[in-house]
């Protein structure tokens, strides 16, 4: 290991702030959205979303915004705007600035589609600069005008988190960088650990490739402020062609390198938003044996091409081939290559969840109540169902991240994000555990205290394996309690836990296992004239899997998944809301299903040799 | 008179956001023909424009194409007005409405926060400003679908906590820890539900209750409990800030509807004179 084994770590609490009164050695379970662009993103106030960040904050807590409110409150939020653009968007909205009667501003206004597209194009390739027209001669100040806003930012953020002992609100200060290159997704969501952050965010303008991004993050944040900690969160690996999770080597570059900085800055990966699943997919090779439920949420529906070992461009607008890169399976059996080839494992990647909302309205995820997730392009029935931005009916109202911490604090979420200890939820709010060891005790899912039983012999989700002892493979445990629901609007049963296992065979070819571990198909229907739904399934399950065909030579992954009874989707109450010959094509397409089977996917547990 | 004194002054207040709405007018109000002119400055950046969209410049036909689709759409929007096409359209009454609302909103003074202004603020709303009331307790749940009789199970689980036997051998293998410290009563809404939540309001301390929820049937004991405490000026101040700033923006709006109102009355003549005076009494 090179120069980053060495760094001390970072000092438990660098906001000044009240103890919380709730401090749990066995950890918390809190549910937050680290996904959330508000009317400070050009794409979102373009449709005409007018909530700012402070507005998506109150939101986030559960107050009344826009017309909209959470049934249940969030226990913490990043807004997460585009950092390109903040001063243009501040430049073109606001009356008497040096560039408001611009044509590229008028344009903006006018929130006509080729504005958005003329917007969204300008951040692609890594030569985009930004604007002359805007932040040239006789323009904005730009870095003036986007320091200002970020200090809003800040502020929004400041105000929202509950310093006090009740802890009852967490928010991150963070950005979205939003780089692609030929219209293939790099984007990634930039979280700080306290409000000791850079005086700017790092846009793609100035560091056009995710190399370049981090070495700012290093530089701007942890050798240039003190106190100052940060990760970045890759997300819509499904919209990449491969290109998010092939590795760029810059001619010079020593691969360890850039793999061992990779998995320092970047432990996670969001595979549920408002834009689909990237957990897996049919019709893409080395993703498994074949798992209907990999079917789930998928943006691109067969036919495409398979990338295969290369990579293509244009998944931003539903183009180009489609990779095993793209999938969290495909990406974590590149980490175990990686790992067998240079001695550090690039894709040591956690899971979250998160909506992606561009209504600044974090976790409003219900499929019962989605307004749609792009202001007025998607406000009615109509327009979400025959949409382009970018599927359609495809879309969804994205998930939630899901965090065992000692407390809610900042420094106490963000630890655990960086350790993994976090799980993705499609949505709803089911509680999930995960321990791993060698010796668990073989009763843990008969009675008593789960977490208590399972702690001294166990590594919980997100960790790696400690040595090998044993005789046999590791014992994955996990123990699952069904959403509670809120009042008026019950949780939904659970079908059944899987753990999913993840090794590279004797040949080195990446191998998938999917095994079902408690519960199991119970019967449970939904009525889809009126969407009322029979479930069958458990309020707690409760697992135990030995794996029977460990190999203590050859890493390996264990991850976790757990499906929820079916209900109706979002987009089959929209269709029933509408006359039968008013309902459009999407209503009646094989490809958006009538229900959905809501899911949590957790971190892994990694063994290493 | 000071400055500061006449800066408090209300009718100085009135003339001042008059003077910014007039100023703010004056700036957003295209001037009548400009969009109908075709100079070389919009030529080049209709090309520029062009050029990016389709990488490449454009022929000198799509280039045409594109001045006259924008003189086009000006000509329809003139005589859509003409028409009167605008009136009865919700989508541009929105728009006018959400523009308007924007420009009453950045008259408001955001910027001044004293500490007077901010102390009010939080003492108009206590609640609002207070660390919330706060439950510790301990819970064992005896989950739904896993015991043939529910209530029994959980009567079996009261009668051995209340004898003593420690909660950690009890009970079903839950995700969560049996302990939570002194947590915001409607964080246990979320964990186990509203009903379990709505529970714990009157529940003693230091004794075993059974509690239903979608869950199952819980054997609950609340182990301390903390009152709702009014915040510190220093630990509320971001929050009054945000709040306060928010508040002189909708006050903003308010006033200068009062205006409008006062402008453009309802017309009333068509109601019977009782209701006429009672709807008149709320600003209508």
């Amino acid at each position: 290991m090179g120069q980053l084994a060495c760094r001390p770590e970072p000092e438990p609490f660098v906001d000044r702030r009240e103890a919380c009164s709730d401090r749990n050695p066995q950890r918390n379970l809190y549910f937050g959205d680290l996904h959330v662009h508000t009317s400070y993103s050009f794409d979102a106030w373009i449709n005409d979303v007018r909530t700012d960040p402070a507005g998506a904050y109150r939101f986030a807590r559960g107050e009344e915004v826009a017309g909209l409110k959470l049934a249940r409150p969030l226990d913490f939020a990043a807004v997460t705007d585009h950092a390109e653009y903040l001063a243009e968007v501040e430049g073109c909205t606001t009356p008497g600035s040096a560039v408001y009667d611009s044509a590229r501003c008028k344009d903006f206004r006018a929130g006509s589609t080729a504005a958005l597209v003329n917007f969204g194009l300008g951040l692609d390739g890594d030569e985009a600069t930004r604007w002359d027209d805007l932040c040239g001669q006789g323009g904005l100040d730009c870095e003036k005008q986007a320091g200002a806003v970020w200090t809003r930012v800040q502020e929004a953020a400041e105000a929202a988190y509950d310093r006090t002992a009740a802890c009852r609100f967490t928010s991150f200060v963070a950005y979205e960088w939003s780089g692609s290159r030929m219209l293939s997704n790099l984007h990634r969501n930039v979280i700080f650990r306290s409000s000791r952050v850079p005086a700017l965010p790092v846009t793609h303008f100035e560091a056009p490739t995710a190399g370049e991004l981090w070495q700012r993050l290093q530089g701007d944040c942890r050798d240039g402020v003190a106190g100052c900690e940060v990760l970045a969160i890759p997300h819509n690996s499904n919209w990449s062609n491969g290109n998010l999770f092939t590795p760029e080597i810059p001619a010079g570059a020593d691969e360890a390198e850039l793999a061992e900085v990779r998995a320092d800055l970047e432990p996670l990966l969001e595979i549920y938003q408002h834009k689909g699943d990237s957990e897996c997919s049919p019709g893409v090779v080395g993703l498994g044996p074949p798992d209907e439920l990999c079917g789930f949420e998928k943006l691109r529906a067969l036919p495409f091409d398979d990338c295969g070992d290369g990579t293509g461009s244009q998944g931003m607008v539903g183009r180009g081939c489609v990779s095993r890169l793209d999938f969290l399976r495909g990406i974590l059996l590149a980490g175990l290559g990686a790992e067998q080839r240079l001695g550090v494992n690039p894709f040591r990647l956690g899971v979250i969840a998160s909506t992606d909302t561009h209504n600044g309205t974090p976790g409003n995820v219900e499929e019962a109540t989605y307004p749609g997730h792009f202001g007025v392009r998607e406000g009615d029935p109509v327009a979400r169902l025959t949409g382009n931005v970018p599927a359609g009916a495809r879309n969804g109202p994205g998930g939630l991240v899901a965090v065992w911490a000692e407390e809610n604090s900042r420094e106490s979420i963000w630890d655990a994000l960086r350790r993994r200890e976090v799980y993705g939820t499609s949505g709803p709010r089911m509680a999930v555990r995960v321990f791993g060891g060698w010796d668990l005790p073989d009763d843990l899912c008969d009675a008593g205290d789960f977490v208590a039983a399972a702690e001294p012999g166990g590594v919980p989700m997100g960790a790696t394996l400690p040595e090998w002892t044993g005789t046999s493979g590791p014992v994955i445990a996990v123990s699952a309690q069904m959403d509670p629901g809120s009042a008026g609007a019950p949780g939904s049963r659970l079908e059944r836990i899987q753990v999913i296992k993840g090794w590279q065979d004797a040949d080195g070819v990446g191998q998938i296992a999917v095994v079902d571990v408690a519960g199991g198909p119970d019967g449970s229907t939904v009525d889809e004239a009126t969407c009322a739904a029979d479930q069958r399934g458990a309020a707690l399950l409760c697992g135990m899997w030995r794996d029977p065909d460990f190999d203590p030579a050859r890493p390996a992954f264990y991850y976790v998944r757990v499906i929820e009874d079916p209900v109706c989707r979002w987009s089959w109450r929209d269709c029933l809301t509408l006359a039968e010959d008013a309902r459009p094509p999407a209503c009646t397409d094989p490809n958006v299903p009538h229900t959905i089977q809501e899911r949590a996917w957790t971190s892994p547990i990694w063994y290493s040799p | 008179m000071t400055w500061r004194a006449i800066l408090r002054e209300p009718l100085v207040h009135f003339l001042v956001v008059g003077l910014a709405l007039f100023a703010l007018h004056a700036r957003v109000r295209p001037e009548p023909d400009a969009a109908m002119r075709v100079d070389q400055g919009r030529v080049e950046s209709t090309r520029a424009g062009l050029t990016e969209r389709l990488g490449r410049a454009p022929e000198p036909g799509e280039l045409a194409a594109a001045l006259r689709d924008a003189l086009d759409d000006e000509r329809m929007v003139r005589e859509a007005l003409r028409l009167g096409l605008d009136r009865d359209d919700p989508i541009v009454r929105r728009r006018l409405i959400q523009k308007l609302r924007l420009a009453y909103e950045s008259t408001a003074d955001v910027d001044a926060r004293d500490d007077a202004a901010l102390l009010a603020l939080r003492d108009a709303d206590p609640t609002r400003y207070s660390a919330p009331a706060r439950i510790a307790l301990t819970q064992v749940l005896a989950a739904r679908g896993r015991h043939p009789d529910l209530s029994a199970a959980a009567e079996e689980m009261l009668r051995r906590l209340a004898a003593g036997a420690d909660p950690a051998e009890l009970g079903d293998p839950g995700p969560h820890a049996r302990r939570f410290g002194l947590r915001p009563s409607g964080d246990y809404a979320g964990l186990f539900g509203p009903e379990f939540a709505a529970a714990l309001a009157d529940m003693p301390e230091g004794t075993w209750s059974i509690v239903q929820s979608p869950l199952g049937a819980h054997a609950v004991r609340v182990d301390a409990r903390a009152p709702a405490e009014l915040l510190s000026l220093d630990a509320a101040r971001p929050r009054l800030q945000a709040d306060l700033a928010e508040r002189r923006r909708a006050e903003a709006v308010r006033t200068a509807l009062e205006d409008l109102r006062r402008a453009d009355p309802a017309d009333l003549a068509g109601l019977p004179a009782d209701l006429a005076t009672a709807l008149a009494e709320h600003d209508l």
